[in-house]
């Protein structure tokens, strides 16, 4: 094949693909803006009629709840635990590439064990831990039990970038005076900014769309992410539907936003090698 | 420009990583202070938060009696009986086969449709940078719209999908996808690995663009076909990060069950029930903790042996 | 990615840069946590009550998943603002969880020990009461003399005689029924037995149109098929448990349970309360039995050209029910000035004037005898078939304390036994021998 027609060929797998993985999101935005009398049809419209589109949905959603402080609670959370997953990854990822001891590295393998315990019975006693240190239904606890869950994978991940940068230039560093921790934090660390950037971006989005623990370890509605605010259109009858996909899709933005700015380092961030 | 480059990652097929320098440094230079300093609060972290909770759940599941109430547990007499009463019970081994089968697709589906869309979105193309940020919206979509939606789109008599599959011509019936006991497992694969695959086209994707085209195109020239392109040339190049993605998902998804709860509640009849959502039902629709606990042991133990097994392949490709 | 190294001054910029945000960070993260460190105040309970002479205002914690739903969340604020002005110094804080989450954060609560002070529950009841942290009335029942006045379903409350919520009112079942397909059809009127309701919904099933469901039910697992199939086990004369005994298996239940299978595989599959009821709303369903609750929420979300179509009528069968809608309950485990306190509202909401509000404002029959005024019932007929449902009307639940203390699991095990018979073609005798069974090994009748 000629690389016009390979090129061609690739441009319509592309968007092929993406057509049939955003479907999903496609319907979202169809549930918001059509009522369900229309869209839940044997024969449901796949390009929406135009006459019947509205975006009462989106008034609604911050008619009928808080949605600003979803978000900031939201937003809160997340800085909080992309601050502190970054820093004791950053940290942890160091040291698990810089050690050459195996019962150091089994024990950043043991990380993972976080993981493992289902969600179901961890939040009973994490319940019960935050309520013993005075930290009950304060967003911090959210910050920490996120944080506790996107350390390990976060650590792995910047122990794979520190990787690549070479030992040497350290060793060339202390060679002229420089104390270990000065290497590190002025040579070492400037050169993982992808990487902790990578971390960022993974940090948040876990973050924001956390909701075991949101709903348990919160009460009250003070301190309720968008995640948990969500499910209150589910009503104990009935559902609003088009207001919740209306409100789900707002809560995506930011994120979104995140990734059309941060795309860049973030594909760069990832490299687990070579650095270009 | 001062090199960082070092080695390339790209392996000749599947061997150990070419001449690590590091090996041939002094121990005084890695095992350091500062290193195991930096270590430390991570390890503290999980330390408490793994501690204490696996203290509790062992607990818990030690004791005799149905008891919803943390205070009284201590109480209660030891005994082994809720381990017997798991490891007896065939709704266990049953939730185990479902657990597996639930995660493995997840993961093959997570790892292909990612591997797909990474390899698409490798080249320099116009527009790449959008087209790279549509391909992951999936994943900041909450799940409480993604599950509702997913249940209408595979609804059995409204649904688009069956609308969409009987236009084309791949089914003549409507398929009530979650209703069915056989279709329902496949019906909650579907909003799962939709919302796993992001991450892996994530990570290839990164991994991919370590591999300058100057090597496709040797392969190319000595008349590679694509598959065998595929297997010399990017494979090599991916294997870890595919590695690293497949724990993550497959960790993600044996765990997770809000998922699941909330498209078919386990069911029907227990069809897709797995160990995570059965964990959930015996605590918080049986009220019994202590059985809760004691499957939640032998769950974690599970997995494990499964991350302990895997642990010499991390090890031998990341080291 | 540009990899020179970078000048001295930059790298210290950068460093100082990194350093910022850390403490910005931090800062943050201590910031964060004052702001909603307040809410925490309520549940402390037992540090704070110690001193006399409270000066000290005290908040009782009050999650319901109701704050938000037409009807009750007037009704709770007015209950609110009644206690509040009788008790200075006290304040309620009523807050919304989602229906989803409500049992199960509550739940956690109670088992951590760190309960709200006031207990609000549908059928959570049962899951809250199995946790054996919620307070007996019994004494302070007796006490005020509510007891007499009380409506016989109250008895759904008790659990090893110990009244563990008071109820605040009753709802009860209605067949929903969309006029013009049944005229379509050449039915006359709402059918009055379980022969003609099979009938209707027949005609019906011939004559409707693609799109469009005779019945509707809940075809999916959820806690909704307990209640859908014991309707029609009490309707037609049975229970789950007879004179003592388990009558999974007896003639008369399992006439019910076959009639209401039959009617619901004729129903969309895979949906659950609030999906069919989305769509007899929009005119897609043309006939279904569902809770009284459903005219309230048909006003809201019906099209106009569907919703003067739909009616409410008694259901087909001899025997109606009361299902009991919200309770009120009090934890166990917080200070007994906070109990009293939680008294003192509970019984504000039992006064007549709020149960009357309350239950009108639901089309629901209240707790209490006589609450509703006859002007109110005159204004709203669905009350009035309402209140003659409610007047004969059975309870939901079998003479059991064993069945009401292992609601859970029984009910788990029932809904599996309905969706086994939905979904596959087993005989339905052979699905309630086994669901007997299973049943029988939970506990005794």
């Amino acid at each position: 094949m000629t690389p016009r027609r390979v090129r061609v060929l690739r441009y319509v797998l592309i968007f092929a693909l993406i057509i049939i993985l955003l479907f999903p999101v496609y319907w979202m935005v169809l549930t918001a803006l059509l009522p369900t009398r229309i869209l839940l049809s044997p024969t449901p419209p796949l390009v929406p009629p135009l006459t019947a589109i509205s975006f009462d949905s989106f008034w609604r959603v911050f008619e009928l709840r808080p949605v600003g402080t979803w978000l900031a609670n939201s937003t809160i959370v997340t800085a909080g635990t992309v601050v502190a997953s970054v820093v004791l990854a950053t940290m942890a990822g160091y040291s698990l590439s810089r050690l050459a001891s195996r019962f150091a590295l089994a024990v950043g393998y043991s990380l993972f064990l976080v993981r493992l315990i289902p969600a179901t019975l961890l939040v009973i006693p994490l319940f019960m831990m935050f309520g013993a240190i005075g930290l009950n239904n304060t967003l911090r606890s959210l910050v920490i039990a996120n944080t506790v869950i996107i350390v390990p994978f976060a650590a792995w991940l910047m122990k794979s970038f520190f990787d690549s940068i070479p030992v040497e230039l350290e060793e060339a560093a202390q060679a002229d005076g420089c104390s270990r921790l000065r290497a590190f934090v002025s040579i070492v660390l400037p050169l993982a900014r992808p990487g902790i950037g990578a971390v960022a971006i993974f940090s948040a989005i876990l973050s924001w769309g956390e909701f075991t623990f949101a709903r348990t370890l919160i009460q009250g509605d003070a301190g309720v992410t968008v995640t948990v605010g969500l499910v209150s259109f589910v009503g104990e009858y009935t559902a609003d539907w088009g207001a919740l996909m209306a409100a789900g899709l707002l809560s995506i933005g930011p994120m979104v936003l995140l990734f059309i700015l941060l795309e860049p380092l973030l594909i760069s961030g990832l490299t687990s090698g070579a650095v270009k | 420009m001062a090199t960082l480059t070092g080695k390339h990652d790209i392996e000749q097929d599947g061997g150990p990583p070419q001449g690590r320098s590091r090996r041939r440094l002094s121990l005084s230079a890695r095992n350091s202070v500062l290193s195991y300093l930096l270590l430390a609060p991570s390890i503290a972290m999980a330390l408490v938060f793994i501690a204490f909770p696996i203290y509790m759940i062992v607990n818990l599941s030690l004791r005799d009696g149905r008891t919803m109430l943390m205070s009284e547990v201590g109480d209660l007499q030891l005994t082994l009986g809720n381990y017997i009463d798991v490891l007896t019970d065939s709704e266990t081994w049953d939730a185990l086969r479902i657990s597996v089968i639930y995660t493995s697709a997840t993961v093959v589906g997570a790892i292909l449709v990612g591997m797909g869309t990474a390899l698409l979105l490798r080249r320099q193309l116009p527009g790449r940078r959008w087209l790279r940020t549509f391909i992951l919206i999936p994943w900041p979509i909450p799940g409480a719209i993604a599950t509702v939606a997913f249940v209408w789109m595979l609804d059995g008599t409204y649904g688009v999908v069956n609308f969409l599959l009987r236009h084309v011509g791949l089914i003549d019936e409507n398929i009530a996808w979650f209703f069915n006991p056989d279709t329902a497992l496949i019906g909650v694969l579907m909003p799962t690995v939709w919302i796993a695959y992001p991450l892996c086209t994530l990570m290839l994707l990164a991994s991919l663009q370590s591999v300058p085209d100057e090597l496709y195109e040797a392969a190319r020239m000595d008349g590679a076909s694509a598959g065998q392109q595929f297997r010399h040339v990017t494979w090599p190049a991916v294997q870890n990060t595919a590695v690293l993605a497949m724990i993550v998902t497959g960790l993600w998804s044996f765990t997770t069950f809000d998922f699941i709860y909330a498209i078919t509640r386990g069911g029907p009849d227990g069809a897709t029930q797995t160990l995570a959502v059965a964990i959930y039902n015996q605590a918080f629709r049986f009220f019994d903790l202590p059985y809760a606990a004691a499957l939640g042991v032998v769950t974690m133990a599970i997995a494990s042996t499964v991350l302990l097994a895997l642990f010499p392949i991390v090890r031998r490709r990341f080291f | 990615m540009n990899a020179g190294r970078m000048r001295p001054s930059a790298q210290r910029r950068h460093w100082r840069r990194g350093a910022t945000a850390l403490i910005a960070g931090m800062l943050l993260l201590t910031a964060c946590g004052g702001s909603d460190a307040d809410q925490s105040d309520g549940d402390t309970a037992a540090d704070e009550d110690g001193g006399d002479g409270g000066t000290e205002p005290i908040e009782l914690d009050f999650p319901s998943w109701q704050a938000n739903e037409p009807g009750h969340a007037d009704a709770l604020q007015a209950i609110i603002d009644e206690f509040e002005s009788r008790h200075e110094g006290v304040t309620v804080n009523l807050y919304a969880v989602s229906n989803e989450d409500f049992q199960n954060q509550i739940v956690t609560r109670l088992a951590a020990g760190d309960p709200p002070d006031i207990i609000p529950s549908g059928n959570h009841f049962f899951a809250f009461a199995a946790t054996g942290q919620l307070e007996p009335l019994n004494d302070r029942l007796e006490e005020s003399g509510l007891l007499d006045e009380w409506e016989s379903f109250q008895s759904e409350r008790v659990i090893d005689g110990d009244h563990l919520a008071l109820t605040m009112h009753a709802l009860t079942r209605m067949l929903y029924v969309n006029e013009e397909y049944l005229a379509n059809a050449g039915v006359d009127g709402p059918p009055t037995s379980p022969e003609e309701l099979a009938a209707a919904v027949g005609a019906l099933s011939d004559s409707v149109e693609e799109g469009v469901s005779p019945w509707g039910a809940t075809t999916t697992t959820h806690s909704n098929l307990f209640g859908e199939s014991t309707a029609f086990i009490v309707g037609m004369g049975s229970q789950w448990i007879v004179d003592g005994e388990w009558a999974v298996t007896a003639p008369k239940t399992v006439e019910a349970i076959e009639l209401y299978r039959s009617l619901a595989r004729q129903a969309p599959p895979g949906l659950d309360g609030g999906g069919y009821r989305q769509l007899l709303a929009d005119g897609r369903v043309a006939m279904s039995q569902d809770g009284s609750w459903v005219i309230a929420t048909l006003d809201d979300i019906s099209p106009e050209d569907v919703r003067p179509n739909i009616i409410a009528a008694v259901p087909p069968f001899e025997n109606t029910l009361a299902l009991v809608g919200t309770s009120l309950s009090i934890p166990a485990g917080i200070s007994d000035e906070r109990k009293e306190l939680a008294w003192e509202f509970i019984k504000v909401a039992a006064e007549p004037e709020f149960q009357g509000l309350w239950a009108g404002s639901i089309d629901a029959a209240p707790g209490r005898r006589g609450s509703i005024p006859q002007e109110r019932i005159d204004e709203r007929p669905e009350l009035e078939v309402v209140a003659d449902t409610i007047a004969s009307a059975q309870p939901e639940f079998p003479e059991s304390e064993n069945f009401r203390a292992n609601f859970g699991e029984i009910e788990q095990r029932i809904i599996d036994a309905m969706m086994r018979l939905l979904t596959t073609d087993t005989d339905t005798l052979e699905v309630l021998t086994d669901l007997e069974n299973e049943l029988a090994a939970i506990t005794e009748p």
